[in-house]
């Protein structure tokens, strides 16, 4: 369950760290000239007296534009990566690292090795899961709604604590599709950060006109208090990451949604982010490089957890929000990439 | 579409098998009053000729459209893996579930084998990778299939022997596009006897109940004709109803419309007759048939069956099947009891 959401009109009025009033407007109207629409998306963050550079961001339309753009994505990657099941198969097939899939589910039918379980009721999960957890000798395992994103219908269940796990899951299980993957075992550094979920790696990547793959921004999110997933719409908040340094830069921001706090360090455990070292942050651009040429959609945003034992890719969205990761990067519109995107969607 | 309406006209005009005119407009004008609307159904599905069953028991368009697309029959998660070759493919290599070996794939130019991934450029490139897989595996027929791509279109068929010549008229249609390569698989002899050049398929409809258990609704057998390597009917090939109960075809051999709206009582290039032919492994490609469907648990799929010399394998599965042609099978929804509970409630 997620932090409850926020107005986010109050919390724009209650901020102590936005600019004067006078200059909001004046460079509300700089925006609408120059993006030709009216700038909403200002109000996420770029009136804060830290944004200098706020033309240097993606504006709403010029968003929606590049994360819709025909020539950007074909149906037949987007049938792969919409669908967590066949993204799943798929990067198993091709060996490309991602959670084992241990068993799925299409509302009641149950399929595990092979076999089909027919699940009506809470006793027949409790069973169900019982002899998975028998056969197979991890503690837990993490089950995500097939067509879903943002965090949302995912669960954690432990073999010790079945059944009140499932208590909690049995009805949106049975009346939903669930991809039912291993838990990945963070990074003991990560953990150090926030060991309550897994904190992931976002990474955007595009491919240009000649062919040739570029990773645009990254950043990492993290999870809070007892949330077992990281995103941002989950009530997380994300950090950016110097991809030169391989390290975290100095702030994360939470989603207006969820009150707009920047932070230098994790409410939890005051963890400082700034110059934390990601371990396998080379591998994890490597990762995501070979992932794209199996996957060659001209821009994806892709999610990858660290393990102890390097990258796994999560899942990838075919549709990410430009929004963070063009603030983790600092403005989209000066990375050099970036202006012949923009070009290619005008 | 002018041109294939005013085909079809001087086609019905000069069907020697057709009911007398006068016959012909009674009955369409006792179903115009009874379906409330014009039955078109009665020449596409050859109710003008002599000899057929009662046009009031099949449904018409609307009706077989009020069953495949209510919101109560479409599941997006299982009609996503039935819609995409490859996503099926993969999905029945990682269940278990018997279907044709995939050797490669293409995603545009990148060309997908044994986990390796190669950008192709041209068409010299393009065969050059066929002959690895010829000689890799040793396979003597190749199907390319379209991923996205009904009826029969988008597949071709590549030997050893396949010139420089079909690869370079290939090429320009495999690089736009994304294709599955897949092993021929080899036909049972006696149903290559009475068509040898295609596999010969038979469409045997599925029914997930509300309950969870599989009934099959209908079921015919296609035929390729002439020197055509498919045997789909809207591609010109032929189709035969099938007595379920005994898995036997029935007396007539039929194209569609467009093809000439021809009656065979044998096939029309070997001569074989059609009726009382026993379908080897009949019953077995029924039982598959109900594994895959639990499996897959869209509320109704059309399965594309092979039958082997070693016993049947699923080609592919449809979530919106023409409920009408296997209606034959069983003269009519409204003489089958399950129909009666899909009525109800959708």
């Amino acid at each position: 369950m997620g932090k409850p959401k926020q107005n986010r009109l109050l919390v724009f009025l209650r901020d102590k760290n936005k600019k004067n009033y006078f200059q909001i407007i004046k460079e509300c109207i700089h925006l609408a000239i120059l993006k030709k629409e009216i700038p909403f998306y200002y109000f996420k963050y770029l009136y804060r007296k830290n944004v200098v550079n706020y033309t240097d961001f993606v504006s709403t339309k010029e968003a929606n534009r590049i994360k819709h753009k025909d020539v950007f994505h074909k149906e037949e990657h987007l049938s792969i990566i919409s669908n967590k099941l066949s993204f799943s198969q798929y990067l198993e097939e091709n060996n490309i690292p991602t959670p084992k899939l241990i068993s799925h589910n299409f509302g009641k039918n149950f399929i595990w090795n092979g076999d089909v379980h027919i699940v009506n009721s809470k006793n027949d999960l409790i069973d169900f899961f019982g002899k998975v957890f028998d056969q197979y000798d991890k503690e837990s395992l993490f089950l995500k709604p097939i067509g879903l994103y943002g965090g949302i219908g995912c669960y954690l269940i432990n073999k010790k604590t079945l059944s009140k796990d499932i208590s909690e899951c049995a009805d949106f299980l049975i009346n939903n599709s669930c991809i039912h993957q291993e838990v990945i075992v963070q990074h003991s550094e990560i953990n150090k950060i926030h060991p309550g979920c897994i904190n992931t790696v976002r990474m955007e990547t595009f491919i240009d006109k000649k062919g040739e793959i570029h990773i645009l921004s990254a950043l990492m999110r993290f999870g809070i208090g007892k949330s077992i997933v990281d995103n941002a719409y989950s009530g997380g908040f994300y950090v950016g990451i110097d991809l030169e340094k391989g390290c975290l830069k100095k702030i994360g921001h939470q989603y207006m949604e969820f009150g707009g706090a920047t932070l230098t360090r994790h409410p939890d455990n005051n963890f400082v982010f700034e110059g934390f070292i990601i371990p396998y942050c080379q591998e994890i651009c490597s990762l995501v490089t070979k992932a794209v040429e199996f996957l060659p959609d001209r821009y994806i945003g892709w999610d990858i957890a660290i393990s102890e034992d390097g990258p796994v890719i999560i899942e990838a969205n075919e549709y990410p929000s430009i929004f963070i990761t063009d603030i983790a990067y600092g403005g989209y519109l000066k990375h050099p990439i970036y202006k012949d995107i923009i070009k290619e969607v005008s | 579409m002018l041109k294939k309406n005013i085909r079809r006209i001087h086609i019905l005009i000069n069907d020697k098998d057709r009911k007398p005119w006068l016959l012909i407009c009674k009955e369409v004008l006792e179903l115009t009053i009874h379906k409330r609307s014009f039955p078109l159904y009665y020449f596409g599905r050859f109710f003008y000729k002599k000899g057929t069953p009662n046009a009031k028991d099949f449904m018409n368009t609307k009706e077989c459209d009020s069953i495949l697309y209510s919101p109560k029959t479409e599941r997006n998660q299982t009609k996503s893996i039935l819609n995409n070759k490859l996503y099926f493919s993969l999905f029945c290599q990682s269940n278990s579930m018997a279907t044709c070996e995939l050797l490669a794939y293409n995603l545009y130019n990148s060309f997908f084998y044994k986990s390796q991934c190669r950008t192709i450029h041209n068409a010299t490139e393009f065969y050059n990778f066929c002959c690895l897989l010829f000689k890799d595996g040793k396979n003597k027929r190749i199907f390319i299939k379209r991923s996205e791509s009904m009826g029969g279109k988008g597949i071709f068929l590549l030997t050893p022997s396949s010139t420089k010549e079909e690869y370079n008229k290939l090429w320009p249609i495999i690089e736009k596009n994304a294709f599955i390569f897949e092993k021929a698989i080899e036909q049972h002899k006696s149903v290559s006897a009475i068509y040898p050049n295609s596999i010969n398929t038979i469409r045997i409809e599925t029914y997930y109940t509300k309950d969870g258990s599989i009934e099959v609704l209908g079921g015919l057998m296609r035929f390729g004709s002439g020197e055509s390597v498919i045997d789909n009917v809207s591609s010109g090939g032929l189709y035969v109803s099938i007595n379920m109960e005994k898995g036997i075809l029935m007396k007539y051999g039929k194209t569609d419309l467009h093809s000439g709206a021809h009656r065979y009582i044998s096939h029309p290039t070997t001569n074989f007759v059609f009726l009382g032919f026993q379908i080897p492994y009949f019953m077995e490609a029924i039982d598959l048939c109900k594994n895959f469907a639990k499996k897959i648990p869209n509320r109704i799929i059309g399965w594309d069956v092979a039958i082997t010399p070693d016993g049947p394998i699923i080609i592919e599965g449809n979530h919106n099947p023409g409920l009408f042609l296997g209606e034959f099978s069983y003269n009519g929804y409204k003489n089958k009891r399950i129909f009666k509970e899909i009525i109800q409630e959708l």
